[in-house]
C-alpha cells in the first residue's frame, strides 16, 4: 500500500531523512518511532506529497507520488501533528469542503459525518466556528475529515495528542477497522505502549536513518519496545 | 516590577513595527528610517491640518471674547482624536490581552498588570493629544502674547486631558468587547461600522469650510451649549484664557475623578475580567442536507469565506470596490459630473469621457485582495498541499475571489456611466471592457506576485495584508498599469492616435497579459505552489 524506496530529504546542508526504505502492506498498522527531530514528520509529509524530496521514490498503491501526486492523494488521508485548520469555518462547513474536494457523494458524506461525529461526540458542535474549538475538538475534526472519503491509506503524525481516553479508544478501533477492510495505517508516535499494543510492524528511525524495522515480535523480541528504543538511542 | 511590565509593553509596541518575524531579527536601518519618515510625515500633516483649522478660528473667537471656546474646541478635538485612535487598542490591551494567563501565573499583583497597560495607553493618547493641542497653542501664541500663568495652566491641562478619552476608551472598550463577543456577524458589523465611520469622516472633511463658517457665525449658541453640556472642556478653556484657578480645579476634578473611579473598578474586577471565559451562546448543530459542489467551487467558496471573515482584510484590500460603488451612485445622482469636469477644465473637453473610464480603472486598481491571499494560508498551507487538488486551481480560486468581489461594483459603475454620459459606441465598449480587464489583471497579478513573495510565519494577519512585500508591489504595479499608459499617451501619442483607439490597444495588451498570467498560474505556478513553505 505504501512503499518508501531510498527516500532522502535535505534542508539545505542538513540531511533530514537519509536513504530510508519501508514497506507498509495492506491490512497493516505500521508504527514509526524516533526521537524529536529524527525525521518522522519529514518522512510522513513526503509520503503525503506536502514535501518534495531529492532522492528515492514513494509509491502509494503502486503509483509514484512524484509522477502522479493527485492520484496518490486521492487514495490517502493525512492527519498532521498540529491542528491548524480554517478557523473561520464552522466545523460542518469544513467537513463539507473536504468532501467536495474528494468528490464524496451526498449520501455517503452525510452518513460518514454522522457516524464519526456521533462517535467522537462532536455532532452538537459542528455549527460552531472552528476558532471556538478546543485542541481535542480540532483533532477530532481532523480525524473525521480524514475519514470522510474512506481512504485506503491513513498517514498520521502523533494522532493521539489532545484526544481524551474515549476518543483514543475509538480511534484505535477505527485504525484496526480500516486495516481489516484492506487498508493500511502508517503513523508516528512517542507513546511506545500504544505502539507496542497496536502495531503489526514498527520502524525506528534515528537522525534520519532507519535503525531497525520489522514485525513487533522481531523488533522487540522478549523485551519491551521502550527498552529496545532506549537501547537503540544509546541510553 | 512595574517598570519591567511597562518596558515589556513598550517593547511589544516597538516589535510590532521593527521586528522581522521571518528572519527573527530587528528590521534593518533603512526600514526604520522609512517608518520614522512616514511617522514624521503623519505628524507634520496633522500639525499643519490642525494648525490651519485653528488659524482660521483663533482671531474671530478670541477677538469676540470667546478665547475659552477656542481652547474648549481644541480640547474636544483632542479628546475625539484620542478616543478614536485608542478605543480599539484599549479593547485589545485591557479586555482581549493574550498574555493575561501567563502574567497572572507569575507573582505580579494584578493591579500592576492593569497599570502597565493603562500607562502605555496614556502614552499613546499623549501623542494623539499633542498633535491637536500643540498647534492650537502655537497659533494662539502667534496671535496673542501668552502669560506665564497661562502657559503653566496649559501644560498642566495638557498632561491631564488624556485621562478623559482614556476613561471613555475604557468604558467603550469594555462595551465593544461585550458586544463583539455576543454578536454573531461580527466581521460584517465591524466592516459596516468602519465604512460608516469612513463615510462620515469624508463627509466632514468635504464640508469643513461650511462647518468653520457655521462655528464662527453661531459662536454664542455653540458656546452656551458647551458650557452646559461639556463642563470639563468648558473649564479647560476658561482656566487657560481667564487664568481662572477655580476652573482649573473643576477641570482637573472632571478629568481625574471619573478616571479614578473607572480605574478602581477595573482594578477591583481585573482578575474577573481577565479570566471570565467570554463567548457566544453555543449554537447547537441540527442535521441538514449538505450541498455538494465541484472542487473549483469549493475552493472559491472557501476563499470568499476567508475574505468575509476579516474586517481588516476587507477594509484594507477592497476599499476600491466600495469607492467604485460610491462612484456608480455618484454618477446616477450627479448626472453632470462630466459637465463639471468640462466646466472647470475646458481644455480637456474631448478627453472627458476617456478620463471617466480611466478614473474607473484607477478605482478598481486600488483593490489588492488577491495579493496577500497565499500568505494568508499561513499554518493552514498543509491542508491544500495534502489535498488532491491541482495547485493551479488553488491559485486561480484566489484570483477568482478577487474578481467576484470587485467585478460587480465595476459593472455597476460601468453601466451607470453608460446611462448617464453621452458615449460613442466604442466608448461604451471600452467602459464595459477596460475597467473589467484591469480588475482581472489585478486579481491575477496579485496571486503571481504573492507566489514569489509569500510570508507564512505571521502571527497577526495585519502584517501580511498591510505590510507585506506582496501587497506593496501589487498596489504599486496596479497603479502603474493605469498611470504609465496615461502618461505615455499624454506625452507621446495625443496627436497621433485617438484616445479610443489607444484604449483599445491597452485593452488588447491587458488581455494578452491576463492570458499569460492565467497560463503561468496553471503551469509553473502550480509547481511553485507545491514547493511553498519548504
Amino acid at each position: 500500500m505504501l512503499k518508501i524506496e531510498h527516500l532522502t530529504k535535505k534542508y539545505g546542508d542538513k540531511t533530514a531523512v537519509d536513504d530510508l526504505s519501508l514497506h507498509i502492506k495492506k491490512g497493516m498498522i505500521y508504527g514509526f518511532i524516533g526521537h524529536n527531530g529524527a525525521g518522522k514528520t519529514t518522512t510522513i509529509k513526503s509520503c503525503c506529497g506536502i514535501l518534495q524530496f531529492e532522492g528515492g521514490n514513494i509509491y502509494i498503491d503502486g503509483i509514484s507520488i512524484k509522477e502522479d501526486p493527485l492520484a496518490c492523494k486521492r487514495k490517502l488521508a493525512y492527519i498532521p501533528d498540529n491542528s491548524y485548520l480554517y478557523e473561520f469555518l464552522p466545523g460542518i462547513k469544513y467537513l463539507n469542503f473536504v468532501a467536495d474536494i474528494f468528490n464524496v457523494p451526498k449520501t455517503e458524506r452525510e452518513e460518514r459525518i454522522k457516524k464519526y461525529a456521533d462517535l467522537f461526540e462532536l455532532t452538537e458542535d459542528l455549527a460552531q466556528p472552528i476558532s471556538s474549538y478546543s485542541r481535542g475538538m480540532k483533532q477530532k475534526l481532523v480525524i473525521i475529515s480524514a475519514l470522510i472519503h474512506d481512504p485506503k491509506l491513513v498517514i498520521m503524525d502523533e494522532p493521539f495528542v489532545g484526544l481524551d481516553p474515549k476518543a483514543t479508544h475509538y480511534l484505535k478501533n477505527i485504525m484496526r477497522e480500516i486495516c481489516n477492510n484492506g487498508g493500511a495505517i502508517f503513523f508516528s508516535t512517542h507513546v511506545l505502549e500504544v505502539a507496542e499494543k497496536l502495531c503489526d510492524e514498527v520502524a525506528i528511525i534515528k537522525n534520519g536513518k532507519l535503525v531497525i524495522s520489522g514485525s513487533m515480535e522481531e523488533v522487540k523480541g522478549n523485551h519491551s519496545l521502550e527498552g529496545i528504543f532506549l537501547e537503540l538511542e544509546g541510553e | 516590577m512595574l517598570k519591567a511590565l511597562i518596558r515589556t509593553r513598550l517593547n511589544a509596541l516597538y516589535s510590532s513595527f521593527f521586528y522581522n518575524s521571518r528572519f527573527k531579527k530587528d528590521r534593518n536601518k533603512a526600514f526604520k528610517i522609512v517608518v520614522a519618515l512616514f511617522a514624521l510625515y503623519v505628524i507634520v500633516s496633522f500639525l499643519f491640518m490642525f494648525g490651519g483649522f485653528f488659524y482660521n478660528i483663533c482671531r474671530p473667537m478670541a477677538d469676540s471674547g470667546f478665547a475659552w471656546l477656542y481652547f474648549s474646541i481644541a480640547a474636544i478635538m483632542a479628546v475625539a482624536l484620542c478616543f478614536v485612535g485608542s478605543v480599539f487598542l484599549t479593547k485589545a490591551q485591557l479586555y482581549d490581552a493574550q498574555d493575561n494567563d501567563l502574567l497572572m501565573s507569575m507573582p505580579i499583583p494584578p493591579g500592576y498588570i492593569l497599570l502597565s497597560r493603562i500607562i502605555v495607553l496614556l502614552v499613546l493618547n499623549y501623542i494623539f493629544e499633542m498633535s491637536v493641542l500643540v498647534p492650537a497653542g502655537i497659533v494662539y501664541c502667534a496671535n496673542y502674547t501668552p502669560t506665564a500663568t497661562g502657559i503653566i495652566v496649559f501644560i498642566v491641562e495638557l498632561l491631564i486631558l488624556p485621562l478623559i478619552p482614556l476613561t471613555l476608551s475604557c468604558i467603550f472598550g469594555w462595551l465593544l468587547a461585550v458586544i463583539s463577543e455576543k454578536v454573531r456577524n461580527k466581521s460584517f458589523i465591524t466592516t459596516v461600522m468602519s465604512l460608516v465611520f469612513l463615510g462620515l469622516y469624508l463627509y466632514f472633511f468635504s464640508r469643513i469650510n461650511y462647518f468653520l463658517q457655521a462655528l464662527i457665525q453661531n459662536i454664542h449658541s455653540i458656546g452656551s451649549k458647551i458650557q452646559s453640556l461639556a463642563f470639563p472642556v468648558y473649564h479647560f478653556g476658561l482656566a487657560i484664557s481667564g487664568k481662572n484657578m477655580l476652573s482649573l480645579i473643576l477641570f482637573l476634578s472632571g478629568a481625574i475623578i471619573p478616571f479614578a473611579i473607572v480605574y478602581a473598578l477595573l482594578a477591583h474586577n481585573f482578575i474577573k475580567i481577565a479570566t471570565t471565559k467570554k463567548g457566544l451562546t453555543r449554537k447547537k448543530y441540527k442535521e441538514q442536507p449538505l450541498k455538494v459542489g465541484s472542487v473549483k467551487l469549493a475552493l472559491l467558496k472557501k476563499e470568499l469565506r476567508r475574505f468575509a471573515s476579516s474586517p481588516m482584510y476587507i477594509l484594507n484590500a477592497s476599499l476600491g470596490a466600495v469607492f467604485t460603488l460610491a462612484f456608480a451612485v455618484a454618477m446616477i445622482i450627479y448626472r453632470g459630473i462630466p459637465d463639471f469636469i468640462v466646466e472647470d477644465f475646458p481644455q480637456i473637453v474631448e478627453y472627458a469621457n476617456p478620463l471617466i473610464i480611466t478614473m474607473l480603472c484607477f478605482l478598481t486598481s486600488t483593490n489588492f485582495i488577491s495579493a496577500p491571499s497565499i500568505s494568508l494560508e499561513g499554518k493552514n498551507l498543509w491542508i491544500l498541499q495534502s489535498f488532491p487538488v491541482d495547485g493551479g486551481d488553488v491559485l486561480l480560486a484566489k484570483a477568482k475571489m478577487h474578481m467576484v468581489v470587485c467585478l460587480p461594483p465595476v459593472f455597476l459603475a460601468s453601466l451607470s456611466c453608460i446611462f448617464t454620459i453621452k458615449l460613442s459606441f466604442a466608448q461604451i465598449l471600452l467602459t464595459l471592457l477596460l475597467p473589467a480587464l484591469v480588475t482581472v489583471f489585478c486579481a491575477l497579478f496579485g496571486v503571481v506576485i504573492n507566489l514569489h513573495f509569500p510570508k507564512f510565519d505571521w502571527v497577526n494577519e495585519t502584517v501580511v495584508v498591510k505590510q507585506s512585500m506582496s501587497s506593496g508591489i501589487a498596489m504599486l504595479a496596479s497603479m502603474a498599469v493605469i498611470a504609465v499608459p496615461a502618461i505615455l499617451y499624454v506625452s507621446l501619442f495625443t496627436q497621433k492616435i485617438s484616445t479610443d483607439l489607444y484604449m483599445f490597444i491597452c485593452a488588447i495588451i491587458l488581455i494578452a497579459l491576463c492570458l499569460w498570467m492565467y497560463r503561468y498560474l496553471k503551469t509553473k505556478g502550480s509547481a511553485i505552489f507545491a514547493f511553498l513553505g519548504q
